[in-house]
């Protein structure tokens, strides 16, 4: 079962290829992801089996992450659908099929029971989703596609290196990567080559998870992506990497050397938090402010896994909270794009007046992603400042509070202004026109627009790009109301694997 | 024996200064080929006691991957993007020499202290490593034409695989060979993103990459 999870996606997109009709494409994506949808969820009720010697098997952490991808994917292949349908002209082959590619590498992620082939892994998402970045190939996509190649993929080496270092810890006992036989051995590990093979692992991996200061791809990559993509690079893509760092986190804690993992992951999480801080605050690429807070809930992620057992659940749970948000955060963004054809905050106004359900998601995006009160992103971050409350990090809740905060004013500040006030049409029109017309004219000549502002045309917001939209919504509210039985559990069983 | 590996690693290494220290991308492809078919003879020497077919195997794979479809990969990049040398590094090449001498002491002394768990056969390998892999980020980090980037790339990466070497025998030949594939598939790509470049902006300058930034 978990072969055939890994492999009809590979498959179907290997297909895609030859299919002639865009509208096929789309439809077998679509297919493809509910069918991995189906799959995943029938595991919630039976647990497969290991598989492949071992190499492949789920355990409660995977079955979170892989769950989360699962429908967040569904959800972007469900608004792509829409996203693609002015645009048939273009053919889509190459997308889609890497689309495809991009699933089937980061189910691998999440269920692979060996560094190695985890690794592999990750490596392989970098690679199937270079297609999917450079999708619009203009100059700021090629650079932007460049940095995160490069990046990801010296992160991964050095990833590469410490997995190596933690096979030269076990040399003489464990004498292989598999997850399970690292942490029934843990204890006999080497220490000093334990310690530097997680700093490598922490650094290789943080690169791609986007913790500061190895996140410089990250704005760019997310900015200059179509918006879907930038949906699943946040929502799974990162939880992927994420998931690499807590199989470190668990070898850590079966060999007792938690207190020197987790005070990593505190001290890159507080720099993340205010590297986000800095850079959030008078954004004015709508895109990359999401993107910067991306790097915020990283930063938010690694600092409750660093503190003890409440801070695990919460930080679990703020997975699912953070995947599903920012993934509809970036879907609203593209709805916006769509729109008004700029990523600029300044040619964005008034969008409650124009597009009043645009307007009403991007309130709740903000809402959600700087973690309000009806939102799953508030209880989990309420969490993790309990955990630190109770474990007595003071200066740890102090910083925690304190970038929140900012944080939440750097947002409010942009998103706020995007959504009130007169439609762009008008504000243009009027006082800038008036003041010097000649300025203007160079306005919207800078701004490569096909249809100068004024004469945008209004389309109309169809059905495929809100339903997934509000889906994830839902969900996202639920879970600030309401965690199901079966959820806690996993949840539960996942943070005792970390020591929770 | 012993010599002889000893004489092959030191080999390696003055070929990665060498590396650094050229500026005609030309000559730099074909050391980096050079190198990495020694690199492939080094598990001849270290495990010519206990030889077995699958690491004949991976060796022989890695030779010929690293040492000359890669090489001759670059080549065809260089070709058809038309760039011959790199005009004006970041970091001139006397600077990165220096640099990547300090690196060499610097490698000796961390992998003096770190003891290797069981015994091999040359004391040299993890300092050869290790500044292998510190040369291939001064090319990282002081080029400026993408290719040479891409060398810097695969020179730390030449590094590691050398770490590698000691472990062959514990390791799963699957993870081995798939992370061979995985290279193999990097700089393809990187290549595929390289040609990109040179056709939206003229050239492979990646100084010229500087729209993105806050």
């Amino acid at each position: 079962m978990l072969i055939f999870l890994v492999l009809f996606p590979l498959i179907v997109g290997g297909s895609v290829f030859i299919l002639a009709e865009q509208k096929s494409r789309n439809r077998m994506l679509f297919f493809t992801a509910f069918l991995h949808t189906a799959c995943v969820f029938s595991f919630w009720k039976f647990q497969p089996a290991f598989v492949l010697n071992g190499f492949l098997g789920l355990d409660a952490l995977g079955l979170l992450v892989l769950s989360v991808v699962s429908v967040l994917f569904l959800m972007v292949s469900f608004y792509l659908m829409g996203y693609f349908k002015n645009e048939s002209d273009v053919s889509h082959r190459i997308f889609i099929g890497f689309l495809l590619f991009f699933l089937s590498f980061m189910t691998l992620v999440t269920i692979s029971r060996h560094f190695g082939l985890l690794l592999i892994g990750i490596e392989a998402t970098t690679l199937s989703s270079v297609p999917l970045i450079n999708f619009v190939k203009t100059r700021q996509s090629i650079e932007a596609t460049w940095k995160f190649l490069m990046i990801c993929l010296i992160g991964i080496a050095l990833a590469l290196l410490g997995t190596y270092f933690l096979a030269v810890a076990g040399f003489d006992n464990v004498q292989s990567l598999f997850i399970d036989k690292l942490l029934n051995h843990a204890k006999e590990l080497s220490v000093p080559w334990l310690k530097i093979s997680v700093i490598f692992l922490l650094i290789g991996c943080g690169t791609k998870m986007g913790l500061a200061p190895m996140h410089t791809w990250l704005p760019d990559a997310h900015s200059q992506a179509p918006s879907p993509i930038s949906a699943l690079l946040s929502g799974c893509l990162l939880n992927c990497a994420f998931l690499s760092i807590l199989r470190v986190g668990q070898v850590c804690f079966a060999a007792g050397q938690t207190p020197f993992f987790s005070s990593m992951l505190i001290l890159l999480g507080i720099i993340s938090l205010g590297v986000a801080y800095v850079f959030i605050l008078g954004q004015e690429d709508y895109k990359r402010m999401f993107a910067y807070s991306s790097v915020e809930h990283m930063g938010i992620l690694a600092i409750g896994i660093g503190l003890g057992p409440i801070g695990i659940y919460g930080s679990l749970l703020h997975v699912i909270n953070n995947a599903f948000t920012k993934g509809f955060a970036f879907l609203v963004t593209g709805n916006l794009y769509k729109q008004y054809k700029s990523k600029k905050v300044n040619d964005v106004r008034g969008v409650l007046r124009e597009f009043p359900i645009t307007g009403i998601f991007l309130l709740a995006a903000f809402l959600a992603v700087s973690a309000m009160p009806p939102f799953g992103t508030f209880i989990s971050e309420l969490l993790i400042l309990y955990a630190a409350l109770i474990g007595h990090h003071y200066l740890v809740a102090f910083f925690y509070c304190l970038f929140l905060a900012l944080i939440f004013i750097g947002i409010a500040d942009i998103i706020l202004k995007m959504i009130q006030g007169q439609s762009v049409s008008s504000v243009i029109m009027s006082p800038r026109l008036k003041h010097s017309g000649v300025n203007c004219a160079k306005d919207l000549n800078v701004n490569k627009d096909p249809s100068p502002l004024g004469l945008r045309m209004k389309t109309r917001e169809s059905l495929s790009m809100i339903m997934p939209i509000l889906i994830l919504i839902v969900i996202v509210l639920i879970l600030g109301f309401y965690i199901p039985p079966f959820l806690d559990n996993d949840l539960h069983k996942a943070a005792g694997l970390l020591g929770g | 024996m012993n010599v002889w590996l000893d004489a092959i690693l030191i080999l390696i290494v003055i070929l990665g200064l060498f590396i650094v220290a050229s500026t005609r991308l030309g000559t730099m492809i074909h050391i980096f080929g050079l190198q990495s078919l020694f690199l492939g003879c080094v598990p001849f020497f270290l495990y010519a006691k206990e030889m077995e077919l699958y690491i004949i195997f991976v060796c022989l794979a890695a030779m010929v991957l690293r040492g000359l479809i890669m090489p001759y990969f670059l080549f065809w990049a260089i070709r058809h993007v038309s760039v011959r040398s790199e005009v004006s590094p970041l970091i001139g090449t006397g600077t990165t020499l220096l640099l990547s001498g300090f690196a060499i002491a610097g490698a000796f002394l961390l992998a003096s202290k770190l003891i290797f768990p069981v015994k091999i056969g040359s004391d040299m390998v993890i300092p050869s490593s290790f500044s292998l892999i510190i040369m291939g980020f001064l090319l990282l980090v002081g080029r400026n034409k993408a290719i040479s980037q891409v060398i810097g790339y695969l020179v730390l990466e030449n590094g590691i695989f050398l770490f590698a070497i000691l472990l062959l025998k514990k390791m799963p030949l699957l993870v081995e060979m798939g992370i061979l594939l995985d290279l193999f598939i990097a700089a393809l790509v990187m290549g595929i993103v390289v040609n990109h470049i040179s056709v939206e902006f003229n050239n492979t300058d990646t100084t010229q990459l500087t729209t993105l930034k806050d």
